[in-house]
């Protein structure tokens, strides 16, 4: 198994490098990861359009930057885990000055909602049946944004602690520690 | 919902598995076209090439146009382009041969054969050399100071355009209660300086009441509150002073670092551990049965191990161990040219033996920076770290000569952090003599807990960042009655409080650790503005000074500008009532007559003694008196409304203690 995981990774190195002069490269990059992204993101937001503008800008990003990334032998996807992470606490936070900030300066890279109307009508509707995980999103939001990240990471993305802790640049131990925490906020929420 | 229900509900539910198929296209579209993709099309290895030799391939290129055909100028620079190329070829490998470049062979520079420790300090193999006790003939060898290597950075991920959360400040001194609540767990009495407020201050994240941005080294803030004594009525006024920095994580970088450790050897060392202790949230830690049997010592050596792991190649690395007498283990020399592994072997072989002569191995330790007081102070930070159960018997044993000698390295630059192993460490001289500049301390309970803080935070333990801070009060109506959160707040007066350091400190949802400091007031008249001054000493000895004006308006009890002062309040009358309550008990241990309690309904919480007396460490057992149990029940019910208003639910492990503290059975 370790092997296997090996020669993956290698094999992503590689990619991830090339990927720096090479738009193809990047562009399998893309494909392999950007559902992936994308998922984590409506996961976290509850709300398509949301989701596809974090999304953009997490693409965009990791392509304008991809030449300072190294490579420390843990998935690329973990990187844009992160990219997307610190991208929804930015959204939330500071959406007022980045919505200011992504006029000033993205313009003519981000479309904000490339998506047509028809298929964006249709994810918000087939968004909508989902109503356990609404109510559970719901108070999941009311939580810190460190508490929100571990829990979606953990439950709807099924990440494994130390892998968490990768993303997130945290060590296992706190972690572990704000998702005992955050849990423990929910159950009160949810109460 | 119980926690089960909770965990199954959360791992069964329907996730929504949205199809976004033109969406993810247009993105790939709009990201392959777009001006980064452009750009990325043009780059190649010559995108890596210097400005300046860029230029050379210009003039070439431009030379070489049909309308500019200049041939001298174009042989030139292709000539200087060869002349690179064939430089970056041939040089590296020439470098790699220079002799200096041989010292790339890491080397074991551990002199001590282990086993050979004695109690009387004379047999000592491997040229070590010895301090004899007292610390009067030193006799130390310092490792030669080869030039430093040129080090490639490490390895970073690199989360670019994405501003990280800004770090924040804390006060020097105690980071942690870990004594105190280990004591309570095992059933002993702790004492009453285990119980430290900048220890307790530092178990928490605090609002600062930060309302600007801050672009300087430090930035104070400053909050109020006007709240009733829980147990009297009276009412009482509080400032906190918020500590801010305009510092941004990714801009934060430790000084390479001249480290000496200092390791406590003595027979004491080898005495065990607990079964059990508290970690940061106050959740109860059972160890494993391997680790309830682990010795001090062993703590000890996995901790200094765990430490080795923040070392870089350009900081330089010394050990003394210390028994009755110190040992050079080690002499200091650069980590790069260490083999370091060769010495983490070395340091798990260390057995123990003999008295404990803290002050024998702070001589030593302090003497192997002599060759180094030349080292750029802005390049290079200069610390001894001290791991020890801290119970000196033998040697010079007297608080005043290891304060004294600590303030004497600080002010040449040379600072100290201290690690206390163990139930009984005498938290009581460690507390004293950290008020030094500079100076820190932490206790440890379980290799891997202590592995865990260091991954968290070795680089802002070693990293003071603001000294001297001063807070000048100018107040008709108000002076300091009390300092809460600092370790020299003793030091204050009613118009000045002293702070010696302050380190970098982790936030978290805008939070400090530790990012607070709180002053308890007297109201004097009715005058109700205060003008506050901070002046302080950046890590390059630049002074600052930064006033601000606080107005009290006629606010009522309950008053809290935020729930950062409101949690110090909070804390430090929880601190001050278990001070009572130790003192108390400590008091009245051998006495059998009636006794009353200082704290009562009538004068409230009051500040505690600074008269503590001497004491040996005591393995007294756990013991609350009638009065104090009558005292922490109502004190429960005021935390607990506390905690919902404030809605920290950290801050339950306090809660948790009293808890205990009520059901505790006296064992008379």
């Amino acid at each position: 198994m370790y092997y296997w995981r090996k020669i993956i990774l290698d094999q992503e190195r590689i990619l991830v490098e090339r990927a720096k002069n090479d738009k193809e490269a990047f562009a399998e990059l893309y494909d392999k990861y950007c559902s992936q992204i994308l998922g984590y993101v409506i996961k976290r937001t509850a709300n398509i359009e949301v989701a596809q503008d974090v999304t953009s800008q997490v693409f965009f990003k990791a392509y304008k930057n991809i030449g300072q990334f190294q490579w420390r032998g843990v998935p690329f996807s973990s990187w844009l885990y992160k990219i997307a992470s610190n991208e929804i606490t930015n959204h939330f936070r500071e959406r007022k000055r980045r919505r200011q900030y992504l006029e000033n300066n993205y313009d003519s890279e981000v479309t904000p909602n490339p998506s047509p109307e028809s298929e964006l009508a249709q994810a918000q509707e087939d968004l909508q049946k989902y109503e356990e995980f609404l109510s559970v999103h719901e108070n999941i939001s009311k939580l810190s944004f460190k508490y929100q990240e571990v829990i979606t990471l953990r439950y709807f993305e099924h990440k494994q602690l130390k892998d968490i802790g990768v993303i997130l640049g945290k060590n296992e131990g706190t972690v572990k520690s704000l998702l005992y925490r955050g849990l423990k906020k929910l159950r009160i929420l949810m109460e | 919902m119980d926690e089960e229900e909770l965990n199954k509900k959360l791992e069964n539910i329907d996730l929504p598995e949205i199809e976004l198929p033109d969406y993810i296209g247009n993105l790939r579209m709009a990201l392959l076209e777009s001006e980064y993709a452009n750009n990325k099309r043009d780059a190649s290895i010559f995108t890596k090439v210097p400005n300046w030799i860029k230029r050379y391939v210009y003039i070439a290129a431009d030379s070489l146009t049909p309308k500019r055909l200049n041939w001298k100028l174009a042989l030139v620079s292709t000539l200087a382009i060869a002349l690179v190329i064939s430089m970056s070829v041939f040089i590296p490998p020439l470098v790699n041969q220079t002799p200096g470049n041989e010292s790339l062979v890491k080397v074991d520079d551990w002199r001590l054969g282990n086993k050979t420790l004695s109690s009387n300090g004379t047999t000592i193999t491997g040229g070590g050399s010895t301090v004899t006790s007292g610390g009067t003939a030193v006799t130390s060898t310092v490792g030669s100071q080869p030039p430093p290597t040129v080090k490639l950075p490490q390895p970073t991920v690199v989360v670019p355009g994405i501003s990280p959360d800004p770090i924040g400040l804390s006060v020097g001194g105690a980071n942690d209660i870990n004594n105190f609540r280990e004591n309570i767990a095992n059933d002993y009495l702790p004492l009453p300086t285990d119980m430290t407020y900048e220890g307790l201050f530092y178990d928490y994240y605090f609002d600062t009441g930060q309302t600007e941005e801050c672009d300087e080294l430090f930035c104070p803030s400053y909050s109020y509150a006007v709240t009733n004594d829980p147990f009297s009525g009276e009412t009482e006024y509080y400032l906190s002073v918020g500590l801010n920095s305009g510092i941004k994580e990714s801009e934060f970088q430790r000084k390479k670092l001249n480290l000496v450790i200092v390791l406590d050897v003595s027979s004491s060392m080898s005495g065990s551990f607990g079964e059990y202790y508290y970690d940061q949230f106050g959740e109860k830690v059972e160890l494993s049965e391997e680790d309830q049997g682990m010795a001090k010592i062993e703590v000890a050596k996995q901790s200094i191990v765990a430490m080795l792991d923040h070392l870089d190649d350009e900081d330089r690395l010394g050990i003394v161990l210390f028994n009755r007498d110190a040992y050079l283990a080690k002499p200091i020399n650069l980590v790069g040219e260490t083999d370091m592994e060769a010495i983490g072997e070395h340091i798990l072989d260390i057995e123990v033996k003999g008295n404990t002569n803290l002050y024998s191995g702070m001589v030593m330790a302090t003497d192997l920076f002599e060759d180094l007081r030349d080292v750029d102070q802005s390049e290079y930070e200069n610390r001894i770290i001290f791991i020890t159960d801290a119970m000196p018997n033998t040697g010079e044993t007297e608080q005043g000569s290891f304060l004294s000698k600590l303030e004497q390295s600080a002010e040449n630059h040379l600072y100290s952090t201290f690690i206390g192993i163990g139930v009984d460490f005498n938290s009581e001289l460690i507390e004293h003599i950290t008020k030094t500049r500079g100076a820190n301390y932490y206790s440890v309970h379980a290799p891997a807990q202590f592995k865990e803080r260091m991954d968290d935070e070795f680089e802002y333990m070693v990293t003071p960042l603001v000294f001297d801070l001063q807070l000048t009060l100018e107040a008709e109506g108000w002076e300091i009655e009390k300092v809460y959160g600092s370790p020299e707040a003793n030091e204050a007066t009613g118009e000045l409080m002293k702070v010696n350091t302050l380190f970098p400190s982790k936030m978290e949802g805008g939070e400090t650790k530790g990012g607070l400091i709180l002053l308890k007031l007297k109201k004097i008249t009715e005058d109700s503005n205060l003008k506050l001054k901070a002046s302080y000493e950046d890590r390059n000895g630049n002074q600052k000074s930064i006033e601000s004006t606080v107005v009290f308006n006629n606010e009522e009890p309950e008053f809290f500008a935020n729930s950062g002062i409101r949690k110090g309040v909070l804390l430090a009358r929880y601190a001050d009532l278990i001070k009572n309550w130790l003192i108390d008990e400590y008091e009245h241990a051998h006495f059998s007559y009636p006794w009353e309690p200082r704290v009562n309904n009538e004068d409230g919480i009051i500040v505690p003694s600074a008269m503590l007396g001497e004491w040996e460490r005591q393995s007294l057992p756990l013991y609350v008196s009638p009065p104090y149990k009558e005292l922490f029940r109502q004190f429960s019910e005021y935390f607990q409304n506390e905690v919902e208003a404030i809605g920290d639910e950290t801050l339950t492990q306090g809660l948790e203690i009293l808890e205990i503290l009520l059901t505790t059975n006296n064992q008379d």
